[in-house]
């Protein structure tokens, strides 16, 4: 079969596919106010937002490197390792509230 | 008439439900053809899957940002619902063929009925790449972002699929020439 003629046969083997209700059935199991609004999707990054800004501050205030750098030199030390594992989990939290709040978990 | 672009943005803004209905109405045929087609033909499952794609759609609408034409938006939402729906169920359900209501339903020419149902013998994705490419016409990048996989991974499926599905018209054909 050429290229061409195999091309062709797709071109017209799709079948409209009637309503009979389907829209209706849909249409009734929708909820009300169901859709989140561009100004209600700005809304919930606001906290996020905040989160990510009060890093920055913490960050600027304490040098963001120090935890990293005293691990490295005495990693035995159990402070550093809380330290450690307190950023982590806020820089965790953080990406797991915006990766929530875009959907992206849902179809997996 | 009003155009797709306002009738989202209708949505979008006031949660207009007589948009969204004539958004449904315009598009329920191509997604549950689509879902039909990953499905075996199983329509009870494509409908039920379609259903869950619309309501998806109506809840995430203010997220389409036209990046993309709002059709590859939509078979993105309903080949993830699909997806799912295979993780949940197993492979055994995916493979599960309901070949009554596609033959009932449809009312083709001996040939293009030929074509659906040599695509329901590839497997998943094949199917799925091949589907989107030539009956949906969509582009390779537009397959790549529905299905979610890089590009050439679309080019290979596409590749594969053909060269199995010819093989298959081939044999209906010579079958249908000797009778």
């Amino acid at each position: 079969m050429q290229d061409d003629e195999f091309n062709n046969l797709f071109t017209d083997s799709e079948p409209y596919l009637a309503d009979d209700g389907f829209t209706e059935a849909l249409m009734a199991r929708l909820p009300n106010g169901a859709t989140k609004s561009r100004h209600q999707v700005c809304l919930t990054r606001l906290p996020i937002l905040a989160v990510l800004m009060a890093m920055a501050i913490v960050a600027w205030a304490i040098p963001i490197a120090q935890p990293f750098q005293a691990f490295l030199v005495e990693p035995l030390q159990w402070q550093n390792w809380w330290h450690l594992g307190l950023m982590m989990a806020c820089v965790l939290g953080v990406s797991m509230v915006w990766v929530n709040e875009e959907g992206w978990l849902k179809n997996i | 008439m009003i155009s797709e672009l306002a009738l989202i943005q209708r949505v979008q803004l006031h949660e207009d439900r007589h948009a969204f209905t004539q958004l449904v109405k315009a598009h329920q045929s191509q997604v549950r053809f689509t879902l039909l087609q990953l499905t075996h033909g199983n329509d009870a499952l494509a409908d039920d899957l379609a259903q869950e794609t619309f309501l998806k759609a109506y809840q995430g609408i203010a997220r389409f940002n036209q990046q993309a034409a709002f059709a590859t938006w939509l078979h993105r939402i309903a080949y993830n619902c699909f997806i799912s729906h295979v993780r949940k169920s197993g492979p055994s359900d995916e493979t599960a063929v309901a070949e009554g209501g596609y033959e009932v339903d449809f009312h083709h020419s001996l040939l293009q009925s030929a074509v659906n149902k040599a695509l329901l013998t590839l497997p998943v994705e094949q199917r799925a790449a091949l589907h989107y490419g030539f009956q949906r016409g969509h582009s390779h990048g537009e397959i790549a972002q529905i299905m979610g996989v890089p590009l050439g991974t679309v080019k290979t499926l596409i590749n594969r699929g053909k060269i199995a599905l010819q093989q298959t018209l081939a044999g209906w054909q010579e079958s249908n020439h000797a009778r």
